[in-house]
């Protein structure tokens, strides 16, 4: 894969030219081709891993300057700054296997059990304190 | 790939077919580009990938169990969270 995945994007970014350059890399994830690995070959079987790819990033630049007030007889002092900052991350979850052999093409879900145990208990908490709050309104009630 | 100076984009793209064990694999994906000046924002998912070998064309999509359950457990909390909203203002 032409990405590099799950790493904060940490370079120096002095202007804009060069903060279009950091865009352009953030859209190569936007290829569809960056979401297939290389095929790993053993034999006569390959394997392809597909991937799901996020990522986001944010930039901005600003500057300004002034006169000071003159002291005694010196002339006026003028001064100016300007800074940038931004940041930006690219997430990457493999979703299948593709498997290619002598009997053909298969594709293979890669589950990630742990994302739905932990989306399942969140899941099993709202529903809790749903079902707490309609009691406590039923007792109310009655 | 996507052309910057579109501000949003969302559809399937297919990228460049490459050879694997004679088959030709042409991936396909679902894109959803925002392009601001400030920054962007790209969400990129397999969706299929289209197989061809001498006269035979395969489509194999690619599902997401992942996805479709987290989808689903949205879903649920979202609808325990909105009985329980319902029922506390009524």
């Amino acid at each position: 894969m032409e990405l590099e995945l799950n790493t904060f994007i940490k370079d120096t970014v002095p202007n804009q030219e060069q903060a279009n350059s950091l865009m352009d890399k953030l859209f190569q994830a936007a290829r569809p081709e960056s979401l297939y690995s290389p095929p790993i070959v053993q034999g006569d079987h390959a394997v392809i891993i597909a991937s799901e790819v996020m990522g986001g990033l944010g930039y901005g630049f600003g500057g300004g300057g002034g006169i000071g007030a003159p002291e005694e007889g010196q002339s006026a002092e003028g001064g100016a700054g300007g800074g940038g900052g931004g940041g930006g991350s690219i997430m990457g979850r493999p979703v299948a296997a593709i498997s290619i052999g002598p009997d053909g093409l298969r594709v293979e879900p890669i589950v990630d059990p742990t994302k739905i145990a932990i989306a399942f208990f969140t899941t099993l908490a709202a529903i809790f304190i749903a079902i707490s709050r309609v009691r406590k309104q039923l007792a109310v009630d009655s | 790939m996507a052309k910057k100076t579109k501000y949003m984009q969302y559809g399937v793209h297919e990228g460049p077919p490459q050879q694997v064990g004679g088959w030709s694999l042409t991936p396909q994906a679902r894109t959803f580009l925002i392009n601001t000046p400030w920054g962007g924002v790209v969400w990129n998912r397999p969706t299929a990938v289209i197989a061809r070998k001498d006269d035979i064309t395969q489509h194999h999509p690619i599902p997401d169990p992942t996805r479709a359950a987290l989808l689903l457990f949205m879903v649920l909390s979202a609808i325990a969270a909105l009985i329980g909203h319902v029922t506390i203002d009524d």
